[in-house]
């Protein structure tokens, strides 16, 4: 079929319209004058998105702190997407643009990826949260005590298996939904949560599942269904999206869910009886702060956990006040203050 | 060639008005996309790397498509390309570089190939359309892969869900240090120009684009129609196999869950904005291997989210198939 005249003359006109438009602007923002050079850039690489998941907006809305304080530095979000695969490629495009005086990511697979890409690009600086590497001069990274973390939900979830609240059963069995199993999982968290189990009830039995992902929440609920069909009645899921599925299983099979690094009682009250915390934000703003002043340890690697103050349960939210006993919260709170010792 | 010019520029328009429109810093926005693939030497690298798997995806959809077929699946045929390289790559014991990595390769476009010539046989056999089979068992084997790579493939040490990495011999000389541009360029420009040749030089080719305007004709000629049948779809295939191959050995050397994710669909856009031809593929694929890399610059400049991202490249593959474009482009064609 021929092109009518008319529906020619249609495409021209907005062909040109769309001209017209556009490259005016294209040629002011290409125009536009570069940031001086005396300016400290920051880019902050989500690996994921940041709407919706609270350890990356604290770690956005710490930097972005961190830089409000200066008058010559500004943070940049950049978000990575979900795909792992694509996380390598895009952290190199960032460190290859070199505008940025430093990267600034969060997650525990982040030093591997950055590891590689800091050979290629020497010269360009990272701070990683909740990450681990020791040794690269360009790299500084700050971990959380994820043993202790554990430990903490553990002796929690020990102490309600124990008791004689509504959902606790007869067995002395709890539950833990991983999205993956990685080395921070399988030698910090699992064994945390279990020792803190065994320490508030001796004889506590994990039962331990992986979804195999971090986002299939009807996998979550499948699992946390059987978990909860062999009897165990706290859960604790740290499966991303998946978590969701986990917490409607025991919204439905009466059992309690237990929340990690953030704030999880407003989730389902009654059902989510407690939560412990990372305090990513307070963290990132207080490394990117020191990096903007020069004097951030490049090379090192720290570890936070209760005694500094970046790992927590959170025992004064009201919820936590109005669904779990007096004794209870009183052997929660003296376990922490022993620990933060 | 008109119509084509027009088509990318209007895209490359209406992309920038997107950025306008939606960015919340659109002066840095615009900039980042247009400058995207030469900011510096890694990007120029990248840019070329991508268009290069474009192009022999991109030359695969085309194939498929000039024989009559609509190949859906290559997502899975590149993934299942890929997985396949890497597990003989890990599994099988070690040979000489020159003898393993092309064979990697022929591993990767072998799984692509029958993969996709299942499908051309369950039309051929039990009329399956291959636009439903192509998807579906697309689908599935992407899960399938998934679990490859998260399960008996599983690097136990690493925090990704990814393979511990092939060994060094096999991998794709690296050809612009540090940008991940490597030998698979040739292979690209090669697939394409072969496939050129072949459709339009070769007999075999010629009853290709015959079998695929109008089946009947083959048949009456007294020419064998299941091989015209099971050809395109099955080559089709074996092309996005290829590309996934050449992916994990140019770029990725490990399988990381879901890193092909993508070039099985945007092999097809590439095919459709090349008028199906695959010489003109290279060339489609340096378009969208523009907006691809322009669009992550837009992203890293200006706080851009990355599912605005999405949306803009969505929209611009939507604008590819429309019908403003194609009609004239059949024309051309014909």
């Amino acid at each position: 079929m021929k092109f009518s005249g008319t529906s020619k003359r249609w495409s021209a006109a907005a062909l040109t319209l769309l001209l017209v438009l556009t490259v005016p602007a294209g040629i002011a923002a290409a125009g536009r004058a570069e940031a001086p050079d005396d300016s400290y850039r920051i880019a902050v690489f989500v690996p994921g998105v940041t709407a919706g998941s609270p350890i990356y907006e604290m770690l956005a809305e710490g930097a972005r702190r961190a830089a409000d304080e200066f008058d010559h530095a500004r943070a940049n979000i950049i978000e990575g997407g979900t795909n792992q695969g694509e996380w390598p490629g895009k952290i190199a495009s960032i460190a290859a643009q070199g505008d940025h005086d430093l990267i600034v990511t969060s997650n525990p697979a982040m030093p591997e990826i950055v590891n590689e890409v800091s050979q290629r690009f020497p010269d360009q600086k990272f701070v990683f949260m909740d990450g681990y590497l020791e040794g690269n001069p360009s790299i500084y990274t700050l971990r959380y005590d994820q043993y202790q973390q554990a430990y903490l939900a553990g002796y929690f979830a020990g102490l309600v298996t124990s008791s004689t609240m509504e959902f606790a059963g007869e067995q002395l069995k709890i539950g833990l939904v991983a999205g993956q199993e990685y080395p921070d999982m399988n030698q910090s968290i699992l064994p945390g949560y279990r020792e803190g189990a065994q320490d508030a009830a001796p004889g506590t039995e994990v039962d331990f599942r992986v979804v195999g992902n971090w986002y299939d929440a009807s996998r979550g609920k499948e699992l946390a269904r059987e978990i909860i069909s062999g009897g165990a009645d706290v859960l604790l899921p740290i499966s991303g999206g998946a978590n969701y599925g986990v917490l409607e299983a025991a919204i439905e099979g009466d059992a309690y869910v237990i929340w990690y690094d953030t704030s999880g009682y407003h989730e389902a009250p009654g059902t989510v009886i407690g939560s412990t915390a990372i305090m990513q934000d307070t963290a990132t703003y207080e490394t990117v702060k020191a990096a903007i002043e020069g004097s951030l340890p490049f090379g090192s690697a720290d570890k936070a956990g209760l005694q500094e103050g970046m790992v927590t349960f959170i025992t004064d939210d009201p919820l936590f006040e109005e669904h779990v006993p007096e004794d209870i919260r009183r052997a929660l709170i003296s376990r922490m203050e022993e620990l933060a010792k | 060639m008109k119509a084509k010019a027009a088509v990318s520029a209007s895209i490359l328009l209406v992309t920038t008005l997107l950025l306008i429109l939606l960015s919340p810093e659109p002066a840095a926005s615009v900039r980042g996309f247009f400058s995207g693939p030469f900011r510096n030497l890694y990007s120029f690298g990248s840019f070329l790397a991508s268009a290069s798997l474009l192009t022999i995806a991109g030359t695969g959809a085309a194939l498929a498509f000039r024989g009559g077929a609509f190949n859906l699946g290559g997502e899975g045929q590149v993934y299942c390309g890929a997985v396949s390289a890497l597990s003989a790559g890990l599994l099988l014991p070690a040979l000489p570089g020159n003898l393993g990595t092309p064979l990697l390769l022929l591993a990767a476009a072998a799984a692509g190939f029958f993969i996709a010539l299942f499908s051309g046989w369950l039309k051929y056999r039990f009329s399956i359309h291959e636009l439903i089979s192509t998807y579906l068992i697309s689908s599935t084997l992407v899960y399938i892969c998934d679990y490859l790579i998260s399960g008996p493939l599983r690097d136990e040490e690493s925090f990704l869900i990814a393979t511990p990495r092939l060994p060094e011999v096999y991998t794709l000389q690296q050809i612009l240090p540090p940008s991940p541009l490597h030998t698979g360029v040739f292979i690209a420009l090669t697939t394409a120009l072969a496939a050129h040749l072949w459709l339009n030089r070769s007999v075999r080719g010629y009853r290709l684009r015959i079998y695929g305007e109008n089946p009947a004709c083959i048949r009456f000629a007294g020419i064998r129609e299941k091989t015209y049948a099971l050809l395109p779809i099955a080559l089709s295939g074996g092309l996005y196999g290829l590309a996934g191959g050449v992916a994990l050995l140019g770029i990725h050397f490990r399988g990381i869950q879901g890193f092909t994710a993508g070039l099985g669909w945007n092999g097809i856009a590439v095919a459709l904005i090349a008028g199906l031809s695959p010489a003109a593929a290279a060339a489609a694929a340096v378009l969208i291997a523009f907006i691809e890399i322009g669009i992550s610059a837009a992203m890293a400049g200006a706080s851009v989210t990355y599912d605005l991202g999405l949306m803009i490249r969505g929209i611009i593959l939507i604008m590819v198939t429309m019908k403003v474009f194609t009609s004239n482009r059949k024309e051309e064609l014909l």
